[in-house]
């Protein structure tokens, strides 16, 4: 009788054990998942901080120097030509002088939409040539105090 | 010998399971909240900035407009310009142009503008809000009675 008590309880134990595991298995996993899910959600959010950032930077330069975008340059690199500034950003977003390491790539290109006024477009995308961020902006041409 | 048995763990394993589980549960739904909510501000900035520069934008490409009619008209007294209007009043230092470009519905940009005849100066560029507000003058305090 003790040993049929003893190897009942053992089973029972058993069963609870593996019961508890699969349960918390089954909960482990869902909870996995949410934590990269939110991972991932709060990296998409750092990276649209960081570019909004970088785009305001561009921004006031661009307004600062007036539309020069050897000024801009100056400030904060990157290759230009005639109406168009180029500037690859690591993942840190630290600027980088080679394109194939860069993650990022913003681009301020130039328009003159109306008379004495210069319209930048800044856009950042990423490796993927996926829009991140984008910001419109228009500095004076002429004189002004 | 029985009672030995009877007490011998039953229970215990499911227990610290529920507490693991509800633990793991109640991060993992903070982790989500947390990264929601950094997700749903960061939208929110991005947006801001937008709408400030496209503000931005609209004045100052109003404010060459309005040199350029100056220019051509300098008894002009009210000027339109894609739904922004713009007050002009004459002192003794030239022409001064007021407006206001619309950021949201709560904001707006004011601009004041000093014309004079070979250039002209910003006097003021200010987000300002649009929502009327009254001070709480009401003190419930204990008076004694």
């Amino acid at each position: 009788m003790k040993n049929i008590s003893r190897s009942s309880v053992s089973g029972i134990f058993l069963i609870e054990m593996l019961f508890s595991i699969l349960i918390f298995a089954i909960i482990a996993t869902i909870c996995a998942k949410i934590f990269v899910g939110s991972y991932f959600i709060a990296a998409d959010s750092a990276k649209l901080n960081s570019a909004v950032v970088l785009a305001e930077n561009y921004a006031e330069c661009f307004k600062a120097q007036e539309g020069s975008l050897a000024g801009v340059s100056d400030i904060l690199g990157g290759k230009y030509t005639m109406n168009a500034l180029e500037n690859g950003y690591n993942e840190k977003w630290l600027p980088v002088t080679d394109a194939q390491q860069a993650k990022y790539l913003l681009e301020l290109t130039i328009t003159t939409e109306y008379p004495d006024c210069l319209c930048g477009n800044v856009a950042i995308k990423d490796n993927n040539d996926q829009l991140v961020y984008q910001l419109k902006v228009t500095t004076l041409e002429g004189d002004h105090e | 010998m029985n009672k030995k048995f009877h007490s011998s763990g039953l229970g215990v394993v499911t227990l610290v399971m529920i507490f693991a589980v509800l633990a793991l549960t109640v991060f993992a739904l903070l982790t989500l909240n947390t990264a929601r909510a950094e997700q749903a501000l960061a939208e929110k900035t991005a947006l801001a900035v937008q709408n400030y520069y496209n503000a931005d934008s609209k004045a100052t490409i109003l404010c060459a407009t309005l040199q350029q009619e100056l220019h051509d008209n300098p008894i002009l007294h009210t000027f339109t310009w894609k739904d922004i209007e713009v007050q002009l009043t004459r002192d003794k230092r030239g022409i001064v142009g007021n407006y206001s470009c619309p950021v949201d519905s709560n904001q707006a940009l004011a601009v004041r503008i000093l014309f004079t005849t070979d250039h002209y100066r910003i006097e003021k560029w200010r987000v300002e809000n649009n929502l009327s507000w009254e001070n709480d003058q009401h003190l419930p305090v204990w008076i004694g009675e």
